[in-house]
Order: structure tokens, then C-alpha cells, then sequence
């Protein structure tokens, strides 16, 4: 199947393990997320990346390490998924901010930020390849 | 979506809130954008509680205080004290704008109101009441509720699945900005959250339909030619069927009752011999894996019954297949005890899948 053309971040081949950071500043609404990680050429999933789950609730840390070597990682996609819910009925608002850290490099990073309408859940998605710098 | 900030308070509710607040904790300690920023925040509309200050001007129709979950602000207009209102807000809530984590931390902190309210005295006076309210415990809280919790967990992790599996059906959405596929995602996962409540709405039917009462009759005749003519059909045989079920335990069991009558040619190919049965079967099990007993008595020609005890299964293995194994006990007065096995392959119209 041909692949699309997707938003890319470039990572340092030779460099350190790559961090995705998950972060709910300001956000008093419940966040879910899955990230899942996809092989380069083929829509199978990357063993222990098919649906790692978490949320902003729990005190485990939203920090996921993606898989070593590094530079296996080139061309994978990476995709995080939200599912925001809002129980309220005048709406509410919520930040989540997705850094992609490598060594001391920032990598990539986008904040997420909407009102969502009352009584509805909101979804996000971030999807990005991988490539090699 | 919408990219607006949404309220639901008319704006001259909100100036004469923002100003109370603004008048109780000090004018230079909130700015009308920051509350304005805050009124919708962390809010479940369950009910606008009485409020201390309410209450202690004799505002309330009793003199309980009505406890509610914290929202930020609460205001309350009374109708049969003309000049009345009243406010309670969340200063910490409304000022600050926490993670859920550190609302779990802190909940009683996060939970205190502090509330003012007036009323005209007598001789045009006015009366003015303060107080505030601490929640020792509330259970309904949605931030810390474990179960609310774990609900959102599972349909987070639910619905999250869902935007993978609309995501792998539109591959090419992958390529396109967040801020255009958002809307595509939307719609999808509402038409598989669609889909998932028919799907479970039919399986919940399904177990509720199963053993609902029910009541059949039936009749059949049977014919036989000596070659292939229709007109020498000679009918060898009428029955009739009765069947009444039952529910039991719930959606858990069936109890069924019912006969058979038959007329039949006899040897001598006169129409007149007899015979009847009653039965009885129990099922326990779900839809789709039920066991059964079984008894069947039967009456023939003598004066003898024919005794049969059944043990069975019944199960859905694929859509419009079904099996049914049984072992079986048939004894007469005449005769010894027959062991009978059974093995039945049904297959009825599938159900249409989503």
C-alpha cells in the first residue's frame, strides 16, 4: 500500500534514546492517551508499542523511551492518541504538551489546547515519521 | 469543536458575580479576565447548593445546609425575598487553575467555598451574611472518584482505540495537520461509538430475549403416495404441538412445558390410533451456552408410558450456527433402559454484523 507523505521529526541516528514526554500543565480534565509506534515499511506495530496506555490522573510517569537502537526508530511513525473527556456542562479547557527529547536536543514539541464542548469528549493526534537527520 | 470559550451564565449574572468576588477577596486580587478564564472550569452540574451565608439571613427554606460538590462560583436569587442573592465561590478553584493530580492531593483545599449574601432588612436596612464551608469528604467528586476514574480509564482506552482503528481504515489522514484531521477523527469515532452501542445494545437483547415468555402452537400432517401421483396421497398422520416458555433466574433460565398430539393410521390403515406427549425442559446458561434437562413422557397404544430423561447442551458457535449434544435415559414398563445420544446442527439467517 503506498505510504503517505507524513510530518516528519528528525532524530540523531548515533545519539541518545529518544523520549516522549507527556504533559497535562493547567489540566484539570481527564486525559487518556495511547502511543503506539509503527514499523517503517508496514502497518505492523513495534513489539511493546501497540497500545502503551496512560493518563494524567495516575502518578505513573508519562515519559516513554522509544525503542534501542536508536537508530531502528528510522522511519517508524509514531502516534500518540487522546481522548479527552469533559463531564462538565460549561465547557472546560485542557493543555497537553508532547515533547520529543533526544540527549539534551528537543526534539520536537506541540501544546494542545481547546475548549472542549460540554458533556462530549475531545481527541487529539499526534502522528509524525521518524527520519534520521 | 469550537475555538470559543463557552458560558452558560447570562453576562449580567457574571458582573454581578465577578464583582462580589471582586468586593469579598479585595479588587486587586482577581482579574475579571482571570475568572471569567476560571467560571467554567472543573464542573459538574449536579445541583446549586444553599450556601452558610444564605442560610444564616434565613434565606433557605430550612435550616439544613444543603451539601453539593464544589464548583467555582454558585449563585442563588431568591424568589420570595425580592433583594436576596447570594454567592459562594471556590477561591482556590477559581483562582488557580490545577492539574488533576494536584486537585487528588489536595481535594479539601480545592473544595473550600466561602460564601456572602444579602437581603433587605426591615425599614429598608440590609442584611449581609459571609461564611464559608469545608468538605470533609465527597464521594461524588468526579476528579477523585476511583470509580469515575477508572470508567474515564476504560473509555479513554476504549475510545483511543477507536482513533487507531480509524486511523488504519484512512491511512492517508495520517499525512494531513492535526488541525484538519481532528474533524475526520471526530466523526469517525463518533460512527464507531455508534456502532459499538448497536452492537452492544443487540447483545444486551440478546441475552434479555432469549428466555422471555413465550407461548406456540403448531400442527403438521403427513402424507404418503405408493408412486408419484399427487392424487394418491393418502394422509397418514396429523399432530398438534403446544409449547408454553418461561423465564427463571432472571435472564439466567427457561423453563418449557409442552406436548404433542398425534393421529395416526394403525396397521390395519385405519385413521384412529394415538399418541400423546408431555414434556418438560429446563435451560440455564446465556444466549449463546445453555445446558438443559429434559423429561418426556409418552403415551402409545397400552397402557404404558415411555419415560425419557434427557442431559443436554445447546451452543452458538458461529453467527447462525448452532449445535445441540445430548445423552439420554428411555425406558418403558415393557422394556429395559435404552441409552440415546443425540447431536443436532442448526443453522438459522446470520445476524447482520456492523
Amino acid at each position: 500500500m503506498p505510504r503517505p507523505n507524513l510530518q516528519t521529526i528528525a532524530f540523531d541516528p548515533d545519539g541518545g534514546p529518544i523520549w516522549v514526554e507527556l504533559t497535562f500543565p493547567e489540566t484539570i480534565l481527564f486525559c487518556s492517551y495511547t502511543l503506539q509506534l509503527r514499523e517503517a515499511e508496514s502497518s505492523a506495530y513495534v513489539d511493546g508499542y501497540r497500545e502503551l496506555q496512560g493518563d494524567n490522573e495516575n502518578l505513573q510517569d508519562d515519559n516513554h523511551a522509544l525503542p534501542l537502537p536508536v537508530a531502528t526508530n528510522a522511519g517508524r511513525v509514531l502516534r500518540v492518541l487522546f481522548t479527552i473527556f469533559n463531564e462538565e456542562e460549561g465547557g472546560g479547557k485542557y493543555t497537553i504538551t508532547v515533547t520529543l527529547r533526544q540527549d539534551r536536543d528537543i526534539l520536537f514539541e506541540k501544546t494542545y489546547t481547546q475548549p472542549p464542548e460540554p458533556w462530549k469528549e475531545a481527541h487529539e493526534q499526534l502522528i509524525r515519521r521518524l527520519v534520521p537527520r | 469543536m469550537n475555538g470559543n470559550r463557552k458560558t452558560t451564565m447570562p453576562r449580567f449574572q457574571r458582573v454581578i458575580v465577578l464583582c462580589s468576588v471582586m468586593l469579598l477577596l479585595g479588587s486587586g486580587f482577581l482579574h475579571a479576565q482571570d475568572a471569567s478564564e476560571s467560571f467554567s472550569r472543573a464542573r459538574l452540574d449536579l445541583a446549586v447548593p444553599d450556601n452558610p451565608a444564605y442560610n444564616i439571613l434565613g434565606l433557605s427554606q430550612s435550616d439544613i445546609l444543603r451539601p453539593a460538590g464544589v464548583r467555582e462560583i454558585g449563585v442563588l436569587l431568591s424568589s420570595t425575598i425580592p433583594g436576596s442573592v447570594a454567592f459562594e465561590a471556590a477561591p482556590l478553584l477559581l483562582l488557580s487553575t490545577p492539574t488533576l493530580q494536584a486537585y487528588k492531593a489536595n481535594p479539601f483545599l480545592y473544595r473550600i467555598r466561602i460564601s456572602a449574601a444579602t437581603t433587605a432588612g426591615p425599614g429598608g436596612s440590609r442584611d449581609l451574611g459571609a461564611g464559608i464551608r469545608f468538605t470533609i469528604f465527597d464521594h461524588g467528586d468526579i476528579r477523585t472518584n476511583p470509580d469515575i476514574l477508572n470508567l474515564n480509564r476504560e473509555l479513554g482506552a476504549m475510545v483511543n482505540a477507536m482513533q487507531a482503528r480509524c486511523l488504519d481504515e484512512n491511512l492517508d489522514w495520517e499525512a494531513l495537520d492535526d488541525e484538519e484531521r481532528r474533524p475526520l477523527i471526530d466523526a469517525c469515532v463518533q460512527t464507531k461509538q455508534l456502532d459499538s452501542l448497536r452492537n452492544a445494545r443487540r447483545e444486551a437483547i440478546k441475552e434479555l430475549a432469549w428466555n422471555q415468555p413465550l407461548c406456540e402452537v403448531g400442527a403438521a400432517v403427513a402424507a404418503a403416495s405408493r408412486d408419484s401421483l399427487y392424487k394418491h396421497l393418502i394422509v397418514g398422520k396429523y399432530a398438534l404441538w403446544g409449547t408454553l416458555a418461561l423465564p427463571f433466574l432472571d435472564t439466567h433460565g427457561q423453563f418449557l412445558a409442552g406436548f404433542r398430539l398425534e393421529t395416526f393410521r394403525g396397521d390395519d390403515q385405519r385413521m384412529g390410533e394415538f399418541r400423546g406427549t408431555a414434556a418438560l425442559r429446563a435451560y440455564y446458561g446465556m444466549n449463546d451456552v445453555k445446558g438443559f434437562v429434559n423429561l418426556d413422557l409418552r403415551k402409545e397404544g397400552g397402557p404404558d408410558l415411555l419415560y425419557r430423561g434427557l442431559l443436554g447442551i445447546e451452543l452458538g458457535l458461529l453467527n447462525g450456527f448452532w449445535i445441540e449434544a445430548s445423552l439420554g435415559v428411555e425406558r418403558s414398563a415393557t422394556e429395559a433402559a435404552r441409552i440415546s445420544t443425540g447431536l443436532d446442527l442448526r443453522f438459522g439467517t446470520p445476524e447482520i454484523e456492523n
